[in-house]
């Protein structure tokens, strides 16, 4: 278990303790990083590949509506540099939007494991690791 | 004495006559007087003198004796028949009587006819049992009857002979009357001489005299005697009156001078006076024709004819000369047309020739044939002479034979086109018969041709090109019909069979609004609609109608109207119709779109300004009572349960705030009325109201000096703080903000900018900023909701303008946008 690398993507701070606070609490991993914008997260996520052994897994959850780079120009990006990765990353896309063109457009997203709306649950957590 | 006398005397003595005028008692005389006096002769018969007395007075006194002789001057009775007696008397001397050429009558007191010689009895045919029976005045019409005898026998005894003249049976005769007294009876003789021939050249004379005057009264002819003499001297010997008539002066005889006379002119001088000098030398006939100058500078033509006769030692030329200037002028004028008609004929650009009643040539024009000596040729010839020659068979003259036989029978002109080929090109001849009457009767045929190669080749290119106007008219995908001003169809292409069901044959000559347009379209008086077009001189109308086809359908039509009339001067119209019954179909359906897009956003509207509303109940709930929890609970909550409820109160408010941003931006709209505004007000008042971040951030505010505008004025005030505050908001940290804010004025709207000197905005942002709740920055930078911007635009938006950026990142930020002039109310 404690392989795993978790980072949350989202502009809103309780969004983000909710979150964190969710996956202690079933003790997932404890290597938990979160970032308020994708612009953030690619950089942070650039560093734990360069801080990690290859193989690593990573499980992404992103948000999609964040000031400054969105989820959608997140994926975008990584889209170019995930050539580069060692790190094994997994993205899940979480939204607050119930918009089911937002659920289709990212579930046809090579990238992207799954669209998830928000709130997180234990339940959506758990399978997410399951998988 | 005179002869008479002297006869008288031969038979009676002068002293037996001197013894008779002693007798007379002159004294007691009253003259004249008559008195008779007798004498024995020597054979014993009584002779009896008639004397006959008159005085005479002329210085002198004379007696005028006249006396008689009475040759019967028998005082006993005849016993024996008197034209027996008359022959007994003559004896010998009959025969000599009748052998005389002068016819001699005898005839008694009572007329009758009693002795005849042999030449009277040629005159007037009596014979010998005639004698005694016939009356004088049955021969002499000079006498007329007994009545008239007996008178001319009364004044007879006075004047004892006359003469009278009578014409008997053709003959002029000249009639002796004598009255005789033979053996006491008083006969009368009648001696006739043949006077015929002697009257015939008087009459004869007298014919020729008044022919002349005739002919110089009633002919503008002088005549004139022309002298030559031996020495050649000249001069006109004679010239009649007539002459001054014609010319207006006079040539005196004898005149030596009479050529400066006669003043002939410049031109014809030399040939007059050759052929005066001809005719003088060699005494010949002269005949000449020339023109006179006359005092008042006319000229008169005039001709002259003289013959010259010999006589003693001098040549008489006898002649005439008369005016011919009328006949010179309509000869001139005759000339002058016969000139005038050859040119035309002979140059006119056509073959024309003149037939005679057989089609044989009276005449060709050069057109007709070029050479002279084959157009010569021709004349009495026909047109199979003329295949003969050129060597060609004879269709082309059979095919004219028939055309003049048609001519010639039915009295009228016939027209054929020839069909030439000739220089590989063909030509194309018109020709045509002319058949010429006089009085009702076929005189003669003229023939006319000409070339029309190049208008019916003309011809040929129109027909092709109409042929090709025809087949685009026809696969036209529109209606094509052609109209007159009374709107009667004269052409109807396929797809306006298709269109309306009626074929083209059906259609001509009818009214095409009556067949065409629906009653429907009864509010709209359609005739006026074409004099409308008409008046106007329009050239093209266009009108969406309802139509009526065939079968009674009605469908929506689009109809144009053309108006051609300076095709051939003749107003026509040509009328393209289009069934737009799908198009009306597809309008119809965007219309119902649009109703149902329009419910829609006003649905909308109303969900969002609802849903806005009861959103906001459940919310403020939440805040409440987190903010009581808070409050009253906080001892009892650990510091992670207080950042929970911390949590909690935030969202609940940044909600409350998106909820009213959109309400807000619901409140957006055209929904009020436009007002005139001076922004320089506007913008001191947002100035004020921003006073406090205004100083925070140690900024400086400019605009220039603004326009009054027609606006919505709540909005465009909304619209400056926004962008003021918004520039106030992203300046750059320890720097003082700048905010420029300016106006100029376009065509059809003002154009403002709000320029800041912040920390700018990277290129492909540009046009998300104005998205509602979209926003560049984390709340931990900078603070917002992303409405503000996606204010502004809506705003512009209602003023018909447009919004946009120019950005530069930590340069600054200046906003554009325009409003419209022209503010366009929805409602």
């Amino acid at each position: 278990m404690t392989t795993n690398t978790i980072i949350l993507i989202d502009d809103d701070l309780s969004v983000n303790y909710f979150h964190r606070r969710l996956i202690t609490i079933l003790n997932l991993t404890d290597d938990i990083h979160t970032f308020f914008n994708g612009k953030q997260a690619l950089e942070g996520i650039m560093t734990l590949n360069n801080a990690s052994e290859p193989g690593k897994k990573a499980v992404i959850f992103l948000d999609l509506n964040m000031p400054l780079v969105s989820g959608w120009e997140f994926l975008e990006e990584f889209e170019k540099l995930k050539h580069n990765l060692h790190l094994d990353c997994n993205i899940h896309v979480i939204s607050a939007s119930l918009n089911p063109v937002d659920k289709e457009r990212a579930e046809q997203n090579p990238n992207v494991v799954s669209y998830i709306s928000k709130p997180l649950s234990k339940e959506t957590l758990l399978h997410c690791f399951n998988v | 004495m005179n002869d008479s006398a002297t006869n008288v005397l031969q038979s009676i003595p002068v002293k037996y006559l001197n013894t008779f005028m002693s007798d007379l008692e002159l004294n007691e005389q009253l003259f004249p007087f008559v008195t008779k006096k007798y004498w024995n002769d020597k054979k014993g018969n009584i002779v009896e003198f008639e004397l006959n007395i008159s005085r005479y007075e002329a210085e002198e006194t004379y007696l005028l004796v006249a006396f008689k002789q009475n040759l019967t001057s028998e005082t006993h009775p005849i016993p024996a028949e008197k034209s027996d007696l008359i022959r007994k008397k003559l004896g010998l001397f009959e025969v000599f009587i009748n052998q005389i050429k002068e016819g001699v009558f005898v005839f008694d007191a009572d007329g009758k006819l009693v002795y005849k010689n042999g030449a009277a009895e040629k005159l007037v045919k009596i014979s010998d049992a005639d004698l005694k029976k016939t009356a004088i005045w049955e021969i002499f019409k000079y006498f007329q009857n007994s009545i008239v005898w007996k008178e001319t026998l009364q004044k007879a005894d006075k004047k004892k002979d006359f003469r009278f003249t009578e014409k008997i049976k053709g003959k002029y005769l000249m009639i002796e009357f004598q009255k005789r007294n033979f053996e006491g009876d008083n006969y009368y003789l009648m001696i006739c001489n043949d006077i015929t021939e002697k009257f015939k050249d008087k009459i004869a004379i007298e014919e020729r005299d008044s022919q002349i005057d005739f002919f110089q009264t009633n002919f503008p002819v002088a005549m004139f005697q022309f002298h030559v003499l031996k020495n050649k001297v000249h001069y006109f010997n004679y010239v009649s009156d007539s002459f001054q008539e014609l010319f207006g002066f006079k040539i005196l005889p004898h005149y030596k001078l009479w050529l400066t006379r006669l003043n002939i002119h410049p031109e014809d001088v030399s040939s007059f006076l050759e052929a005066t000098q001809q005719s003088i030398v060699y005494n010949e006939k002269f005949k000449f024709t020339g023109r006179m100058l006359l005092k008042d500078n006319s000229v008169k033509w005039f001709e002259a004819n003289a013959v010259p006769v010999f006589q003693n030692n001098k040549i008489v030329f006898n002649g005439i000369i008369w005016d011919i200037s009328q006949q010179k002028i309509a000869d001139f004028e005759i000339k002058k047309r016969r000139e005038f008609n050859d040119s035309v004929l002979f140059n006119i650009p056509a073959d024309i020739a003149v037939f005679d009643k057989n089609h044989n040539y009276l005449f060709i024009n050069p057109n007709g044939i070029a050479d002279p000596e084959l157009r010569n040729w021709m004349i009495g010839k026909n047109d199979f002479d003329y295949c003969a020659f050129k060597g060609v068979d004879n269709t082309l003259a059979i095919r004219r034979e028939e055309f003049f036989q048609e001519a010639k029978r039915t009295g009228k002109q016939v027209e054929w086109v020839d069909e030439v080929s000739k220089n590989n090109r063909t030509y194309y001849i018109l020709r045509r018969f002319y058949p010429f009457y006089v009085e009702d009767e076929f005189a003669y045929m003229i023939g006319y041709g000409i070339d029309i190669s190049d208008i019916k080749n003309l011809q040929n290119i129109l027909s092709k090109t109409e042929k090709q106007n025809n087949l685009i008219m026809q696969s036209s995908m529109e209606g094509i019909v052609i109209i007159d001003e009374d709107c009667t169809i004269s052409f109807w292409n396929t797809k306006a069979q298709k269109i309306f069901g009626w074929t083209l044959q059906e259609v001509i000559g009818k009214n095409l609004p009556e067949l065409i347009l629906s009653e429907e379209n009864s509010c709209f008086e359609i005739n006026d609609f074409f004099k409308k077009i008409e008046s106007s001189g329009q050239s093209n109308t266009t009108l969406d109608l309802l139509a009526i086809d065939r079968n009674k359908k009605i469908f929506p039509i689009e109809l144009t109207m053309i108006s051609v009339d300076d095709l051939d001067y003749k107003s026509k119209y040509f009328v393209f119709i289009r069934d737009i019954s799908s198009r009306k179909e597809k309008e119809l359906q965007i219309q119902q779109q649009n109703e149902i897009l329009k419910r829609q956003n006003t649905e909308l509207e109303q969900f969002n300004y609802i849903a806005s509303h009861d959103l906001q109940e459940p919310l403020l709930t939440i805040i409440g009572y987190s903010d009581l929890l808070l409050e009253e609970f906080s001892n009892d909550l650990n510091e992670e349960g207080k950042l929970f409820l911390d949590f909690i109160h935030n969202s609940a408010n940044r909600m409350r705030f998106l909820i009213s941003g959109l309400l807000e931006y619901n409140r957006i709209n055209k929904n009020s009325d436009t007002q005139w505004l001076d922004l320089n007000n506007t913008l001191s008042d947002v100035i004020d109201d921003l006073s406090v971040n205004i100083k925070e951030s140690n900024a400086l505010v400019h605009y220039d000096s603004l326009p009054v505008i027609e606006c919505y004025p709540i909005f465009i005030r909304l619209l400056f703080q926004n962008l003021i505050s918004n520039a106030l908001k992203f300046r750059k940290e320890n720097t003082g903000a700048e905010v420029h804010i300016q106006a100029k004025e376009l065509k059809d709207s003002w154009q403002f900018s709000v320029k800041d000197n912040g920390i700018g905005i990277e290129e492909k942002y540009f046009n998300q900023i104005f998205q509602i709740f979209r926003r560049l920055h984390t709340s931990e930078e900078y603070s917002g909701f992303g409405i503000g911007l996606a204010h502004c635009k809506k705003i512009v938006d209602i003023h018909n303008g447009k919004i946009w950026i120019e950005s530069k990142v930590n340069e600054g930020t200046t906003f554009f946008f325009t409003i419209s002039k022209k503010l366009i109310n929805d409602n």
